[in-house]
């Protein structure tokens, strides 16, 4: 199996998931089920590739959606194995 | 010999081209009026082992079938590669009740695992309202739906559901079927799942 990273922006409300999810389009943002090893999370969370994250971001900065509703992650796939780091907030 | 199949619903022309190959018809042009037809036919030919070769023609398209049939066929019967695997019906274009928003990304979550698994589907079907997935705008359907192909799934997408809400030119993935090869999905798959 081939080693797959991405990021993962989990979210507390389904509600916000959706609205995101609209928002992200553009940038290929795909809807998933949260990942098991992200236990804090409504269960419906938005996929983006590592090259688009930086939009991505802009873009939910810019949203009206509020950001203690969602975290963000950087998850890399290696065959079973699935590592979740999440992404602080730059200061 | 000639089928005038044009005006007839889906599986009506599949059903009259299967009779005629059974009964040993070597040489048969069936005339129909839609492409999900042409298609279905075209499988049919496919799955009996005779040369088929289709267009245009007068009010429609034509399907040409030469050659001995293999006989005792099913229609363009899906096949799983192991087992008879299980098969996900998808009648509708959101899961459950409620809220269909909601609905409709739980079912985009749903075959995004489905994408993901190792142990996919030996068939996807589409009917009625559930249509509008492959043949929608939505990516994300399309790209999960290519790699459930990729892995071994096989997607059928109801005909006449399509003609009916007008987006047969519209299919993005998968084939167009017909009743048959869906119930006959159904039958052989050990187990159903309905979204």
């Amino acid at each position: 199996m081939t080693n797959r990273a991405y990021y993962l922006f989990a979210f507390d409300s389904p509600h916000a998931a959706i609205a995101a999810q609209r928002l992200l389009r553009d940038v290929g943002g795909a809807v998933m089920p949260t990942l098991r090893a992200i236990t804090a999370s409504c269960g419906m969370s938005i996929r983006v590739g590592t090259e688009l994250v930086a939009r991505a971001r802009e873009i939910m900065a810019g949203s009206a959606i509020d950001p203690a509703l969602y975290r963000l992650y950087y998850v890399e796939q290696e065959g079973a194995d699935t590592r979740c780091t999440e992404v602080l907030e730059e200061s | 010999m000639q089928i005038d199949a044009r005006g007839k619903a889906c599986p009506q022309p599949v059903i009259l081209a299967k009779k005629a190959l059974d009964g040993g018809n070597q040489d048969i042009t069936v005339l129909v009026d839609n492409r999900a037809a042409v298609e279905n036919l075209t499988r049919l030919g496919r799955s009996m082992e005779v040369a088929v070769e289709s267009g245009d023609a007068e009010g429609g398209f034509y399907v040409h079938f030469t050659g001995e049939a293999k006989h005792g066929e099913t229609p363009a019967a899906a096949r799983p590669a192991a087992g008879n695997g299980y098969a996900v019906f998808i009648g509708k274009d959101h899961v459950g009740g409620g809220d269909f928003t909601l609905g409709y990304n739980l079912l985009k979550m749903a075959i995004y695992t489905l994408a993901q698994s190792d142990d996919v589907p030996a068939y996807v079907l589409f009917m009625n309202g559930g249509v509008r997935l492959p043949a929608g705008d939505e990516a994300q359907v399309i790209e999960n739906l290519q790699a459930l192909i990729d892995k071994g799934s096989q997607v059928l997408v109801c005909g006449t559901c399509l003609n009916y809400y007008e987006i047969a030119d519209k299919l993005k993935i998968g084939v167009a079927s017909n009743m048959y090869d869906i119930m006959s999905a159904m039958q052989r798959a050990d187990k159903v799942i309905t979204l």
